[in-house]
């Protein structure tokens, strides 16, 4: 006489009624790229926003401190950078558009071009910090220079993260993958429509 | 042209020229202070910019129900922004 085994939680055959289907996200099903992503975009734009009504809100209780040490940032320079954050964007948009007609190579050149603009708004912004290293001025000056340094220097380390996933999806171009990580470099765009005015602008 | 390229091209171009309004408003050449309506262009340029790649970069237009959510959180931080800006 055999007894049955009883089934395990390691066991796959185990079928489960209730699991809805592996590529059911609910709410998220639908979205592009994959669902876990929005997730990371909604978190981001909600620690930003965060930071920047924080940074505001520091405002008010030191308007001449913020004033005199935001005069001394390169405007010019935060919205050259602007332009070129939406051109990448760009870029990277025709790269999943490509991606969608299983055009590899022109995904691939695409999100090599949109990654060359990701480096040139690093290197402008590598500009722009040592000018203000040169003045003296570091994450420990207080006030508006750290809350600068801090969410300027969060994005960028976002941009870095960006280019390292258009690195991978470039080498694995599904259409999925493209959109993916097209996904998170638009984040890291959008995060920068937010940052640039209100740290740069509103005075 | 493939419509989805021709598109994004006119995107691109309305985001190009809105951040060039948003530089010019918020003074980005002058020292001067930005008063309270060039604040407004400044943010409400913004909250454009933000839908825009929302709805045509991201293709949130695919799914409107997340881009009327998106659309609302943005417009709500940016008038939080704004008071804040005008109390400061």
């Amino acid at each position: 006489m055999t007894r049955s085994r009883t089934p395990t939680l390691t066991d796959s055959t185990i079928p489960d009624a209730a699991a809805p289907p592996a590529d059911d996200w609910g709410p998220f099903t639908g979205l592009p790229g994959h669902p876990l992503m929005w997730v990371l975009i909604g978190s981001e734009l909600l620690v930003f926003g965060a930071a920047l009504l924080g940074l505001l809100g520091g405002r008010i209780a030191d308007p001449v401190g913020f004033r005199l040490a935001q005069d001394h940032l390169d405007r010019l320079a935060g919205g050259v950078n602007t332009l070129v954050l939406l051109t990448s964007g760009l870029f990277v948009a025709i790269a999943v558009v490509r991606a969608k007609a299983a055009r590899v190579a022109a995904t691939r050149g695409w999100l090599a071009a949109s990654a060359g603009l990701g480096l040139m708004f690093l290197a402008v912004k590598a500009v722009e910090y040592a000018t203000e290293i040169g003045a003296g001025w570091g994450l420990d000056s207080g006030g508006f220079i750290t809350l600068y340094f801090l969410i300027t220097g969060f994005h960028a380390l976002h941009v870095v993260m960006g280019l390292i996933i258009l690195g991978i999806v470039a080498r694995w171009p599904t259409a999925g993958n493209v959109a993916t990580g097209a996904a998170f470099w638009h984040m890291v765009d959008l995060v920068w429509l937010l940052v640039f005015p209100v740290v740069y602008l509103v005075r | 042209m493939n419509p989805d390229i021709r598109r994004l091209l006119i995107v691109w171009a309305a985001l190009s020229a809105l951040t060039v309004t948003t530089m010019i408003s918020g003074g980005a050449t002058s020292p001067a202070r930005v008063g309270a309506l060039g604040l407004a262009v400044v943010l409400a340029a913004a909250v454009i910019k933000v839908v825009l790649v929302l709805a045509h970069y991201l293709d949130l237009r695919q799914a409107p129900g997340w881009l009327s959510g998106f659309r609302l959180a943005t417009l709500v931080l940016a008038a939080a922004l704004y008071g804040l800006a005008l109390i400061g």
